[in-house]
């Protein structure tokens, strides 16, 4: 056990040694995480996402003009304040224009819906995104890999021969990689949530939209990591027994241990306990990245008087400021939230990739086999 | 201490058998050389005595203590000093040294002071701070040779010692080496080079593929202090190769009779006597060198002997 974390520290302690592996390390998931997140919530809103299902054939920011037209036309043509409001306003175009024109103008800032294919392509991503299948893979699929790679280090220095000689038994010597790729995964998880976070907060910075954040409580990472835990050990051994010339042990890792953790997976799925788990983490989880806050009216107010006041059209502040948000609450209240019971999807979708994981380690170890 | 006994020990890689049925006994406190040339399975004999890999067939016992059901136990006792240094190249000497501290689990395992004291006696305790990467082959090899040490091991396994080190070191680890086995320490020594062994080792076995013969101390030294001369000269003439057949009747010559290669039946008290000797057959001497006897050589030496 006392060189499971000695070599695993060490391993972390070598791949250090290199700032710019370091720095690649921490820094690449941090920028990447960050512009992606800005990214893709910038061209995915609440607002974009319903006009993009509703308006599939038509372009979304006129239609949303078209309604403030409408709206303006309808408070021209019926409210007891318009000849009041044109007599102050004493404007060339007419109201109904002017609210269609700056709205046209606000949503584009807004709803920055350029392209409505790759808006489209974006909010299915984003719909079908699995959180838990994410924390899932962080948490075993990237250490395995991690460990794999780290054991790739150690093999430059062939290192790996004199620590069984010193006792150390192949399977300390691989859970102590796994533990160094567990740790320096959970490095890359802090530095990709970094960037989601400042993302977000930049985001949320410039267009009119809330930032919050929900973390599952104790319980719930746990049995996350629990299950984290156990895929990593049993790709890992995969893995591993794959590479390995024994014939045995590439039958047991290539063929028997993906059956294994499958069978124990949907034993384990059966369970209501597991079942409840998996609901409530993905009810939390679905907080941090999946359900967006729709835009808010008190903001959305704000910033379309803003740009109206840009605009110089003074007077038709005060009704552009009323229409618009009016619009857009009337067309988007209605958005509908993502559905949060995923775990069928969850379940489905993590049986497809151990499907096709079971499959690849067939293959591989048949290779192998043929091999030797 | 452990006596060893390897039961009919066989590896195969792939389809290719590298060690087959191989069964000797090693005894307490013994130098044991395992000498045969390149490819004959003598690393790959070591790595299944340290237990870094399983034999495809057979067992290993240390003490009656089977290899592969108590390798823990056994590896706390082991020292193993692989070919190359397996050292980890970017940390530093004192890095290296303090991993393999860590994960000697045995209660006797060596001192920092007792480390020390070995740094000190091998000339490396200057470069503690140092990457390992940046030390020559020679210090590399002092460095895995200490740390094969902190275990305070009862049975050393050297891999090739003699392999990238200069003589100077060499001597000096011979000198060490001697002295562990003194203290009992058992030795098992994998070399091509035969020189090494001299004073050194107790028993030596051939080994290719399979162990082919076992001699003692004695017998190796006698066996290999024939000295094998190589000579280079004019085209000799027919006279002169009968002459020189007196010698060694399996000499060897090359087409153009430019190279000859003889070994001599006792040994070479000085080289101006051999000198007259050859001068006196008729042969035209440019330059004439003594030169290491191979595994195969002292193999076939062996054999002649039988």
């Amino acid at each position: 056990m006392v060189s499971i974390f000695t070599l695993g520290f060490h391993s972390l302690k070598l791949l250090f040694k290199s700032k710019w592996l370091l720095l690649i390390i921490f820094l690449l998931p941090l920028l990447i995480s960050t512009f992606v997140t800005f990214g893709l919530q910038m061209a995915y809103k609440p607002v974009s996402s319903y006009l993009i299902k509703s308006n599939s054939e038509n372009d979304s920011i006129e239609f949303i003009a078209k309604k403030a037209k409408d709206a303006g036309e309808m408070f021209k043509n019926e409210s007891d304040l318009y000849p009041v409001v044109e007599k102050q306003m004493a404007m060339k175009t007419e109201l109904p224009e002017v609210v269609e024109n700056t709205s046209r103008h606000f949503l584009k800032l807004l709803l920055p819906v350029y392209y409505p294919k790759f808006g489209k392509m974006i909010d299915t991503a984003m719909t079908n995104l699995n959180v838990i299948l994410v924390v899932l893979f962080t948490i075993s699929v990237l250490p395995a890999i991690l460990g794999v790679f780290i054991m790739n280090l150690d093999k430059k220095d062939q290192t790996i021969t004199s620590i069984i000689a010193y006792g150390v038994s192949s399977f300390e010597y691989l859970f102590s990689k796994l533990f160094a790729g567990l740790l320096l995964s959970v490095l890359i998880t802090v530095a990709s949530l970094i960037g989601y976070i400042v993302g977000t907060y930049v985001n949320a910075a410039v267009t009119a939209q809330k930032f919050s954040i929900h973390v599952g409580n104790i319980n719930q990472i746990v049995i996350l990591g629990i299950i984290g835990a156990f895929c990593a050990f049993a790709i890992s051994v995969m893995i591993s027994f794959i590479i390995t010339e024994n014939k045995a042990q590439i039958i047991v890792g290539g063929f028997f241990t993906p059956i294994i953790v499958i069978a124990i997976f949907v034993f384990a799925i059966q369970k209501p306990i597991i079942q409840n788990s998996i609901n409530d983490i993905q009810t939390q989880f679905s907080n941090i990245n999946i359900e967006r806050i729709p835009v808010d009216k008190k903001e959305v107010s704000f910033l379309a008087e803003r740009q109206i006041y840009d605009r110089s059209q003074m007077v038709a502040v005060k009704i552009g400021a009323e229409i618009i948000p009016d619009a857009i609450s009337e067309i988007t209240k209605d958005t509908p939230k993502f559905s949060i019971d995923q775990t069928r999807n969850t379940i489905t979708t993590f049986l497809g990739i151990t499907g096709i994981v079971i499959f690849l380690s067939f293959f591989l170890s048949i290779l192998r086999f043929r091999s030797l | 201490m452990p006596t060893i006994q390897l039961t009919n020990i066989s590896k195969k890689y792939g389809n290719k058998e590298v060690l087959s049925e191989i069964n000797a006994t090693i005894r307490n406190g013994e130098c044991y050389a395992i000498i045969g040339s390149n490819g004959k399975g003598k690393s790959t004999l070591l790595k299944i005595l340290a237990g870094v890999i399983p034999p495809s067939k057979g067992q290993i016992t240390y003490d009656n203590l089977i290899l592969h059901k108590n390798r823990k136990k056994i590896a706390r006792e082991l020292g193993y000093v692989p070919e190359t240094p397996s050292l980890y190249n970017e940390c530093t000497v004192q890095e290296n040294l303090d991993l393999f501290k860590k994960l000697s689990t045995n209660k006797d395992k060596l001192s920092n002071d007792k480390i020390q004291e070995w740094l000190k006696l091998l000339q490396v305790n200057s470069e503690l701070k140092t990457k390992v990467a940046t030390l020559s082959k020679g210090m590399q090899y002092k460095i895995s040779f200490i740390r094969s040490l902190i275990n305070n091991p009862k049975v050393l396994l050297l891999d090739e010692p003699n392999a990238n080190i200069d003589n100077d070191t060499l001597l000096q680890l011979k000198k060490e080496l001697i002295q562990l086995k003194a203290s009992g320490v058992t030795i098992i020594i994998v070399t091509h080079q035969l020189n090494f062994l001299t004073g050194l080792a107790d028993r030596i076995a051939f080994l290719q593929n399979s162990l082919k013969t076992e001699i003692t101390a004695n017998e190796f030294f006698k066996l290999n202090k024939r000295p094998l001369l190589e000579v280079d000269c004019e085209p000799a003439s027919d006279a002169c190769i009968a002459a020189l057949s007196q010698k060694d009747p399996d000499l060897q010559i090359n087409e153009d009779r430019t190279h000859i290669r003889l070994q001599l039946n006792e040994t070479l008290k000085n080289y101006n006597e051999f000198i007259t000797e050859l001068l006196a057959t008729g042969l035209k001497v440019k330059q004439f060198y003594e030169v290491a006897i191979t595994p195969e050589q002292l193999y076939k030496r062996i054999i002649k002997k039988d």
